[in-house]
Parts: C-alpha cells; sequence; structure tokens
C-alpha cells in the first residue's frame, strides 16, 4: 500500500518521499494536479475605454493569467451552477480596475467586490499608461481547469524522480578517488569520514553518475528506487499545497469510482 | 455619428466618410484616426 515516509509540506510549496507505489500512481497525481484541481481565473473583460498602448485582447490576456485566491467549498464551475451561467455570485467573482493617471497600472489595482478575493501578488505590471491615457475595465473571474487553458493551472513545476540509492565499495577507493569522487559530484553531496566516503544528504542526488565515472569500476553503484519517489511541487498562491494535493487525489479517486459504476 | 481625430492637431470633428477631399478645417490636415466608439467591449481572456 502507498506510504508517504515524508512530508515537507508548506504554503505554497511541498516535498514528499512516497513508498510502495509505482511511477504510473505518481504520474496520475501530477497529471491530475495541472489538469483536473479547478481554480479561479479571469475569462471575462468589458472594457469602457483603453488608451493604452496594448490591445485590449493583450490586456484581457494578462488579467488571465493573474493568479487569484480559490475558495473552493464557496464557488462552483459556472456550468454547473444554479443560475444556468449567468453569473451569479456562487460561480463568479468580479473586479473593476480604473486608472486615468500616468504610470503602471499593477495587479493590486484590481477592487474586487469582497475583500476576499484580493489579488495574491499585488505587483504584477498589467501596462503602463502615459499621460492622457486611461483604463477602466470590468473582470469576471470564474472556476477552470488546466486542461482547458494555462490560467487555470494552480500548481507549478510538478515533479517526481526516482528515490537514489548509492552504494560505496570502500574497499575500491583510495585517497584520490575519493577526492575525485568528491569533486565531481555537481550536488555536492559525497565528504570524506574518516578516510571513507560518504554521502551527506541522499535526497539531492540527481542519478548523474559523475561518482561513478571517475572511480574504479564497482567503486560506486547509483541506481534509482523504482518504488519510492521524491514528489515536488508549488501552487502559485491561489490554493495551497496540502489543498492542491488532496484535491487531486479526490478527483483521481472520483474518476476510477465513475469507471467502476460504468463497468457495474 | 462616428467621430474622427485629426493626426495633427488632435480635434475632434465629425466627417462623413462619403465625401471625398477629406481635410481637417483646423489644420488642413488629411491624416485622420478613428475614436474608439464609446461602447463596452467584452473581450475573453484567452
Amino acid at each position: 500500500m502507498v506510504k508517504i515516509e515524508s512530508a515537507d509540506i508548506k504554503e505554497r510549496e511541498a516535498r514528499l518521499v512516497i513508498s510502495d507505489t509505482s511511477p504510473y500512481f505518481v504520474n496520475a497525481l501530477r497529471r491530475a494536479m495541472l489538469r483536473e484541481v479547478p481554480k479561479l481565473a479571469i475569462e471575462d473583460v468589458i472594457f469602457y475605454e483603453n488608451s493604452s498602448p496594448l490591445f485590449d485582447e493583450i490586456i484581457a490576456h494578462r488579467l488571465g493569467m493573474i493568479p487569484l485566491p480559490t475558495d473552493l467549498d464557496v464557488l462552483v464551475p459556472r456550468e454547473e451552477c444554479t443560475c444556468n451561467g449567468e453569473g451569479c455570485p456562487n460561480c463568479t467573482v468580479r473586479y473593476t480596475l480604473s486608472r486615468e493617471e500616468p504610470g503602471m497600472v499593477y495587479s493590486g489595482d484590481l477592487q474586487p467586490e469582497n475583500e476576499k478575493w484580493r489579488v495574491i501578488d499585488p505587483n504584477i505590471p498589467i501596462v503602463e499608461l502615459f499621460e492622457g491615457q486611461k483604463l477602466i475595465l470590468e473582470a469576471e473571474a470564474i472556476l477552470g481547469k488546466g486542461k482547458d487553458h494555462a490560467k487555470w493551472q494552480a500548481v507549478v513545476a510538478p515533479g517526481y524522480k526516482y528515490y537514489p540509492i548509492i552504494e560505496i565499495n570502500q574497499d575500491k577507493l583510495d585517497e584520490d578517488s575519493i577526492k575525485k569522487a568528491i569533486e565531481i559530484c555537481p550536488k555536492k553531496i559525497l565528504e570524506e569520514k574518516e578516510g571513507k566516503l560518504v554521502v551527506k544528504d541522499i535526497e539531492k542526488c540527481t542519478l548523474c553518475k559523475s561518482c561513478v565515472e571517475v572511480v574504479e569500476e564497482g567503486a560506486i553503484q547509483v541506481r534509482g528506487d523504482e518504488t519510492k519517489f521524491i514528489f515536488t511541487y508549488e501552487t502559485d498562491g491561489s490554493l495551497d499545497a496540502k489543498t492542491l494535493i488532496i484535491k487531486a487525489a479526490e478527483i483521481l479517486e472520483n474518476k476510477f469510482k465513475e469507471l467502476e459504476k460504468l463497468i457495474g | 455619428m462616428v467621430n474622427y481625430k485629426c493626426g495633427i492637431c488632435k480635434k475632434t470633428i465629425d466627417l462623413n466618410v462619403e465625401s471625398i477631399g477629406l481635410q481637417c478645417p483646423y489644420c488642413g490636415s488629411k491624416i485622420f484616426y478613428k475614436e474608439r466608439p464609446p461602447i463596452a467591449k467584452r473581450v475573453k481572456a484567452r
């Protein structure tokens, strides 16, 4: 059965060591996080005035890419909402932006209806206005999935690698080869202790095998454990790291339950 | 009626596109820009 050997989960990043599993399981989890976990992002922008140097569509695209806080307990996807896609507070979050002075317009200038939905990072530049230029718009944000557009992808750089296994045969190593192995390692995870070559931090190993090439054959063996993985990912702030992985697991579970029902 | 703005003196003038020999009545320029119509425009953020 799948085991979590260690979990370092912070607000916006996480690192898990998952064992007793296969690459297919971890990859399914990674793909669910990328494509299926819903997130809030701006979908429609109503321009009342835009005399900025950028076209309406360019500004709208930039607004769509701004990370917005997402509360999956409160919001529902527009296509499932009781308002039949009209746009109500259950499915749509509205922002306004009105700027007439010269200067850079930032994401923090987007005013939400409710302070709860204020943008996560207020320092993302949108467009620079010069003398006499104005930008007045309204934006509507809805839930969506990463598979429809990258703006709805909450996870950043999800990845996994095999847990490294490094076996050292000290009899085949001398002082010179120990020094070479320590020097060649790009991640500096090898060190000398009492005349022996030891691994300082095995989880940082990238399985490059540079150390294997500079010593006698068989002195160092480096391989990956195909049943144990280091899984890392970050978020853009719209969802916290724990919610993201739990939601991905729930979505996968529901998909398999659906399959079970269909097969009967 | 759509407004046009003179490219040189920047004054807004009413022009009929059917008239031949368009010229700004203030500065004589023949370069015009169409002003953005005062309507709300809905754009997809994609």
